[in-house]
């Protein structure tokens, strides 16, 4: 019994354009355990439920459930075969009542083939009493909590008597409260024999609810463990456990005088209290899961999204941030987490994303200079070796470090002192990241001030001078980094709180 | 009883549409004591409808998250093809091509929306051009005349006293709502609307039903455009110009959001119901239709913008 | 290796620009060069200027809609707001002159267009907004136009000034309309390319959320592309009252689908970010010169309605296959 293997994808191998996403994947789950599965953003926990899942396609392996093996093409495949999978982003029809998104396309008939809303009813009010939970049934999904919504996905998940249920860091935006219920939930259905795969970072439930962890790093399964059996250390640093050094450049600290400090912001249900200060010349890392209100923080402070209170000073002048342009003004730069649909303006041409941020400079009673906007295109593209066949190129065109780099320079063109780069190396491949990683040494020997957010721990290690560490909204450390000697499981463990 | 006083109240604060047709209704009725006669009432109902049966292919549309610019021009043609067939054809089979005339516009338009991916805005905007000069080059520019005893006595029967065009209206209306409530294929279109990915990841064929909402309204504006010949005893190439838009307005006025995955028929009849109303009590008072136009076009930007706002700081 | 994939990718790219930018103005050669087989009229120096004079109405408000629909925007009461000025241009020349009367129906167009842009920017309009919303004041431009004048024709005007800006000729062969019409491109032209207004319009459009947090204030310029294409709708509406000798309530329906049709012809795209005045005045000329040959082979104007529709899906089919 205890050796009855329900899943087994053997030697699964995806690989995206330029990337290997999964190196020869091989995992086996028992029936009725729950097995955690884990590891840093990008190391292909996500790829490998999306192929479970039929959204991908493996580029070869097997998936084997029940000893049988079997061919997951699309979604509708995978629920046939008792399988779902709850994803962060719910897969809910917001303007649909709870008990018909439960049982979206197959809603129940009575002979004469007239939909028996009552049964259905009942049905979702039964099922959602199975797992302990009291909404109405006629509740529309929209105007739930978010704890609601996945406690309808898990009935859903449940209504297609689903032997696997795969869930996506399902606890990363709830509230204590809502956890306990979570887990209490996945302890029943533990007890009916369901099997749960439970994607998390976070230790403590880990260890609270799992029978075994699987640890991805890379592409690739580092170990699979007994929790009973483990350790928080043991797993953290299978997790992060890559060498670092040579990957990241070195450089010196040039810390000077306090250019902004930020005291007592607080946003309704997203920041709550958080200060801090930071310097000429140095790096501040903001580290966090997420959701633990990185992002927010610096949109804030850059203006663009409302705060409830709180001050902003720049150079030891308080000022008044109501819009990007404010910011931008007192010489602040956000570089946003979400290039294309936030940082470029992708069917435009390299030179106009550059000038964007400055246009008074290339302006002369309202027109366009278009030899000094050439220039100073030209000028950036040469300073941040940005390969484009000419700046009169589309952003689209560009691949994703090049457009990184794009955005960097129409930030370095606004003459902003402090910039702020959410989340810089995302999606970029391994080179890009260390041209990234110079320009960032390059700027801070200029004298100007940075601070990274990013959710690869080497990363924020070897490039901050001091480190912040985000959860729930607050700030709940800070590392000082000068001699690079704070360790991942440091943040790691102050990051799951 | 006290309950229930309390419920109705928060009902009548709640649909604030609801409860200005209501009172709309009162105010008039105390207006114009022409307003409650049989004759007027009659009229009234024959507007409720022709607009509440396109309304009713419309509200398919919006549901679905698309709506329909060629509803006006489909209306036109199937009442010329309908009168000027007849003679030549006789009445049946010209009634069955008026209404293949919508059925075939509409999976034109479904089909260049659905497979060809076009946006439906263009298509259908396209198509109200296309179709009304097809209306009018058939008909010459000119209204034509219907020559068919049948159809136009069909147009002014009446069973106990109510227009019979009221009565295939209000079937209708039970039929639409069935479909929309009780039937799967309704279930799926609210979900197409509601979150097309969503609904992709169920498994729903999202191209059926996106084409098939552009079908239904192809056809409903058919028939229509045979009612309103029976009833004029003519059939106009430019006869359903004005009520697109009105009945696109009308449903959104009931409540029902053009974004799609929301409304029901009988906000629809609401709607239709409130801006017939304005129109027959603005007759009625004798306002002049030019002060009745920028009246309606108030009440569209008042209720659009709000609804909007709404949204977005809901979202926010 | 990685080099030599990308200069081939550029390659195919400069040739899928080539055939983007130029596809339209292969079928508009492609029309001319088909209209004056058919027809022996149609090369004629009559029929050319007389082409000139039927788009220039049209052509004048679709630079107007360019600005618009750069912005993802969409305007519906324009038609309405050429009525007005028509109305208003005519009506108020017997209390204030000519110029003051033109000046007061360009304000009013400038300053109606702006309270539908206010309105839009204020709620975030997206498409789907600003079509309701701007069919709702089309109804109430309409509506006003048709109270001004009691829903009658107001009689034409007696300034032979006012009269020669619809049916007039400069320096002896320009007519007045199409050299007002070429004024109007030019200046929309040079705005949209050569200014940072201009330049901030596209941004806007290419992506609004990129260009709020780069700087740009969005609300100011999604408000004001409608108070521009109001003022253009204010300028057509003079030339169309001069035209017909009389300030017609109705002078303007229609209008605005036509204008929406040339720009979208000439291939700026619907959700804004792409486009151009030359496009647009390509898409004028597309429709117009298809107007006219079909007028000289004796189409019926019915016909001509059916051909154009087609037209229009036609032309957004090639621009959707592209991508």
């Amino acid at each position: 019994m205890g050796n009855d293997i329900i899943l087994e994808m053997k030697n699964i191998c995806k690989s995206f354009p330029g990337v290997v996403a999964l190196n020869n994947v091989s995992l086996s789950i028992k029936r009725g355990e729950v097995h955690a599965l884990c590891g840093e953003n990008g190391a292909g926990k996500s790829t490998l439920m999306k192929i479970l899942y039929g959204i991908y396609r493996a580029d070869s392996g097997e998936i084997w459930i029940n000893g049988e093996k079997r061919n997951i093409t699309s979604p509708v495949k995978a629920q046939e075969n008792g399988l779902s999978i709850i994803f962060q982003e719910f897969n809910l029809v917001d303007t649909l009542s709870v008990a018909e998104n439960i049982f979206l396309g197959r809603l129940k008939t009575t002979k004469s083939g007239k939909i028996d809303w009552k049964s259905i009813e009942k049905d979702a009010a039964e099922l959602m009493l199975h797992i302990g939970c009291d909404i109405d049934p006629k509740t529309p999904v929209g105007s739930l909590s978010v704890s609601q919504k996945q406690m309808v996905e898990i009935a859903k998940a449940l209504s297609y008597n689903a032997e696997i249920i795969v869930m996506d860091e399902p606890s990363a935006t709830l509230t204590d409260r809502e956890m306990e219920n979570l887990y209490r939930i996945i302890q029943e259905l533990k007890e009916k024999k369901i099997t749960i795969i439970y994607i998390s970072h976070k230790m403590d439930e880990i260890f609270k609810i799992t029978d075994r962890v699987t640890v991805l790093r890379d592409g690739v399964v580092i170990c699979t463990l007994d929790t009973c059996k483990t350790c928080r250390e043991e797993i953290v640093s299978n997790m992060v456990g890559r060498c670092l050094g040579q990957e990241y450049p070195k450089r010196e600290n040039y810390s000077g005088e306090k250019v902004l400090e930020v005291k007592n912001i607080n946003r309704k249900g997203v920041l709550n209290d958080v200060s801090f200060c930071l310097h000429r010349g140095e790096v501040l890392g903001i580290a966090g899961l997420v959701g633990a209100g990185r992002t927010e923080l610096v949109r804030a402070i850059f203006g663009a999204d409302r705060i409830s209170s709180g001050k902003v000073f720049v150079n030891g002048k308080e000022v008044r941030i109501k819009s990007p342009i404010d910011a931008i003004r007192n010489g602040i730069a956000l570089l946003t987490e979400d290039r294309k649909q936030q940082g470029l303006i992708l069917n435009n041409t390299v030179k106009e994303n550059i000038s964007i941020t400055n246009l008074k400079d290339i302006v002369k009673f309202g027109l366009l200079m278009n030899s000094k906007e050439n220039n100073i295109a030209k000028e950036y593209v040469d300073r941040l070796s940005v390969k484009t066949s000419s700046i009169n190129q589309k952003c689209i065109n560009l691949s994703g470090g090049n457009q990184q780099k794009v955005v960097l320079a129409k930030w370095l063109y606004s003459n902003a002192d402090i910039l702020i780069l959410d989340e810089p190396t995302r999606g970029i491949d391994v080179g890009a990241k260390q041209e990234i990683y110079h320009i960032i040494n390059e700027l801070v020997k200029m004298g100007k001030a940075v601070i990274m957010i990013s959710s690869e721990i080497p990363e924020v290690l070897a490039l901050s001078d001091r480190i912040l560490v985000m959860h729930k909204g607050r700030i709940t450390r800070e590392f000082k980094n000068e001699s690079r000697n704070v360790t991942p499981e440091q943040v790691m463990n102050c990051a799951i709180g | 009883m006290n309950k229930q006083a309390v419920k109705i109240g928060n009902f009548l604060l709640k649909e604030k549409v609801f409860s200005s047709s209501v009172l709309l209704l009162i105010a008039i009725s105390i207006a114009s004591p022409y307003f409650l006669s049989v004759d007027n009432l009659r009229n009234l109902a024959v507007q409720i409808a022709v607009y509440g049966i396109v309304g009713l292919g419309m509200t398919f549309a919006i549901i679905g998250g698309e709506f329909d610019l060629a509803a006006g021009s489909m209306i036109s043609i199937s009442g010329v093809l309908a009168v000027g067939l007849e003679p030549k054809i006789g009445l049946g089979p010209a009634l069955v091509v008026a209404m293949l005339s919508g059925l075939v516009f509409g999976c034109i338009n479904g089909l260049l929306i659905s497979k060809a991916g076009i946006n439906s805005f263009i298509v259908t905007f396209g198509s109200m051009v296309t179709v009304k000069g097809l209306a009018l080059t058939i008909a010459n520019g000119r209204p034509i005349t219907s020559q068919s005893e049948a159809l136009n006595n069909f147009g002014d029967l009446r069973v106990i006293g109510i227009p019979v065009m009221f009565l295939i209206f209000v079937i209708l209306l039970v039929v639409c709502h069935y479909i929309l409530t009780y039937t799967r294929f309704g279930r799926n279109i609210y979900a197409v609307g509601g979150n097309l990915d969503v609904a992709k990841a169920t498994g729903l064929n999202v191209a059926f039903y996106k084409a098939i909402l552009f079908i239904l309204t192809g056809l409903f504006s058919a028939l229509v455009g045979i009612l309103l010949a029976a009833r004029l005893n003519t059939g106009s190439p430019i006869q359903g110009d004005d009520i697109t838009l009105t009945v696109i307005a009308s449903v959104v006025i009931g409540g029902t959001s053009l974004s799609g995955g929301k409304g029901n028929t009988a906000r629809t009849l609401l709607g239709v119901f409130i801006m017939m109303l304005l129109s027959n009590s603005f007759d009625l008072l004798g306002i002049q239709p030019y002060i009745q136009k920028v009246i309606k076009g108030l009440i569209i930007i008042s209720v659009v913008a709000f609804d909007s706002y709404n949204k977005k700081r809901i979202e926010r | 290796m990685e080099v030599g994939t990308q200069k081939l990718n550029t390659s195919n790219l400069k040739i899928n620009d080539f055939l983007k930018k130029y596809k339209m103005l292969l079928v508009f050669v492609g029309m001319i060069i088909i209209s004056s087989i058919i027809s022996d009229v149609f090369m004629t120096s009559r029929n050319i200027s007389n082409i000139m004079r039927q788009v220039s109405v049209n052509g004048i408000l679709a630079c107007g809609m360019t600005f618009v629909m750069l912005t993802g925007g969409f305007d519906l009461s324009v038609g309405s707001l050429i009525s007005v000025s028509a109305v208003v241009a005519i009506g108020m020349q017997d209390y204030f002159g000519v110029a003051g009367a033109i000046i007061i129906a360009l304000v009013i167009g400038a300053i109606a267009g702006s309270l539908n842009g206010i309105l839009l920017s204020k709620i975030n309009a997206n498409s789907g907004d600003a079509f309701m919303i701007t069919l709702g004041s089309q109804l109430v431009f309409a509506g006003a136009a048709l109270l001004y004048t009691n829903a009658r024709v107001l009689p034409g005007s007696k300034s032979e000034f006012y009269n020669s800006l619809g049916q007039g000729t400069l320096f002896g062969f320009i007519p007045t309309p199409v050299f007002i019409f070429l004024i109007i491109t030019i200046i929309s032209h040079f705005i949209l390319s050569y200014t940072s207004f201009g330049r901030k319009i596209h941004l806007l459009g290419g992506n609004y959320e990129a260009a709020r947090l780069s700087g740009v204030r969005v609300y100011f310029y999604k408000a004001i592309v409608y108070s521009i294409v109001g003022f253009t709708a204010a300028i057509a509406g003079i030339i169309l009252s001069s035209r017909t000798l009389g300030g017609s309530p109705l002078a303007g329906v229609g209008y605005e689908l036509d204008a929406i049709a040339a720009v979208i012809v000439g291939g700026t795209s619907l959700a804004g970010g792409e486009g151009s005045v030359m496009r647009t005045l390509l898409g004028v000329f597309i429709i117009g010169v298809l107007s006219n040959i079909l007028n000289l082979i004796g189409l019926s104007s019915f016909n001509q309605m059916i051909v154009k529709g087609i037209v229009i899906v036609l032309a957004v089919w090639l621009d959707v296959k592209k991508q």
